[in-house]
């Protein structure tokens, strides 16, 4: 956390915050480009922010990815009330996005079956979130193996509907247990 | 509908908890479609299409989606402090206290299994989104560019969006 004689105003952290949750499309990498922009900027020449450990924690915490770093970016300017003016006004866009649509599609258009129409974007969304499976792939496969095992996920939740909380929670537990196996290796 | 949306409060908590880069998708069908019915296969498709579409956390926004459905613009609230105060407290409670989170080697291992599952799941979620009675050549052709484009070229999500609309209300 930066000391206090240097911590920017809630105004500046808000404005910078719902600045960066407007044009923050597509994913976290964005979210960090944009705020590595802005705390270059004039407003924080001040204020040492060490992104790269917001983004660290990004990556091994729970939750949405740009939560975690928009939420450690802020604690690291302006401690706990950093951290909630940061995460409320980074997604106060997205979610009033979000809940207007909600409003619109359950209002007039799920009525209409609009969606029959959507052949074209439904496919090309399933080409999108396929992409983004390929990229966590890519992030954490270190043996070409580790893909097959993959595979064999989705193939036991498409076709066998194995429970999702489930395989995520073998997964993890087979992590900590390499991790042990690795401590001990190195112990011996 | 209080109940309901208490029900939606946990559920999104415990999916906020254990995704880890990627997996809600997936959870979101399974607890929100499968389970409980609160919304259809298309109603999914849909907000996962428009926050891919819009800035912001993608597939986060389906509780506040979900919440709208259940219990209006509480419920939306409701569902959205729910999917997002994970993040928020762990991200602020480690910045404090849990330093040696960052070089800790079994958070790594944790965190690689996971991403491992997480893939393997959200690859499901591209499956579990076709609402599509008959999926043709076309519908094929549309997926397997939007994905080499996202991936290969790393296109805006909203231009792969509006072209696959676009393509399929002339093609199909």
């Amino acid at each position: 956390m930066v000391t206090k004689q240097a911590a920017p105003s809630n105004r500046q952290i808000i404005q910078t915050f719902l600045k960066t949750g407007t044009i923050s499309f597509g994913g976290w990498s964005t979210t960090a480009v944009l705020l590595e922009k802005e705390l270059g900027s004039k407003t924080y020449r001040h204020n040492p922010v060490d992104l790269k450990v917001s983004i660290t924690y990004g990556q091994i915490l729970p939750g949405a990815t740009q939560v975690a770093i928009v939420s450690n970016t802020g604690y690291q300017l302006k401690g706990f009330i950093g951290a909630l003016l940061a995460t409320v006004s980074y997604l106060l866009p997205a979610v009033s996005l979000v809940t207007l649509f909600a409003i619109i599609y359950f209002g007039y258009l799920q009525e209409r079956n609009i969606t029959d129409h959507m052949g074209g974007l439904i496919a090309a969304l399933s080409g999108i979130i396929l992409a983004n499976a390929c990229r966590i792939g890519r992030k954490h496969v270190t043996h070409p193996l580790l893909w097959a095992l993959i595979a064999g996920v989705c193939l036991a939740q498409v076709f066998a509907h194995m429970n999702a909380l489930l395989i995520i929670l073998i997964f993890g537990a087979a992590g900590l247990a390499k991790s042990a196996a690795q401590t001990r290796e190195k112990t011996v | 509908m209080i109940a309901d949306i208490a029900h939606l409060f946990v559920i999104s908590l415990l999916i906020s908890s254990v995704t880890f880069g990627g997996g809600s998708q997936a959870l979101f069908y399974q607890y929100g479609v499968l389970q409980t019915g609160w919304i259809s296969k298309t109603d999914l498709s849909a907000v996962l299409a428009f926050g891919y579409a819009t800035p912001g956390p993608a597939a986060f926004g389906t509780a506040t989606f979900i919440g709208y459905k259940i219990g209006g613009i509480g419920g939306a609230v409701i569902g959205t402090i729910g999917i997002f105060i994970v993040p928020f407290l762990a991200s602020f409670l480690a910045g404090k206290y849990l330093k040696h989170l960052l070089s800790d080697p079994r958070a790594k291992h944790f965190v690689q299994g996971i991403g491992l599952a997480a893939a393997g799941l959200v690859a499901a979620a591209a499956f579990g989104v076709i609402t599509i009675e008959t999926v043709g050549v076309w519908h094929i052709i549309i997926a397997a560019t939007a994905l080499v484009g996202s991936l290969k070229w790393n296109v805006n999500p909203l231009v792969i969006l509006l072209a696959g609309l676009l393509v399929g209300l002339i093609l199909l």
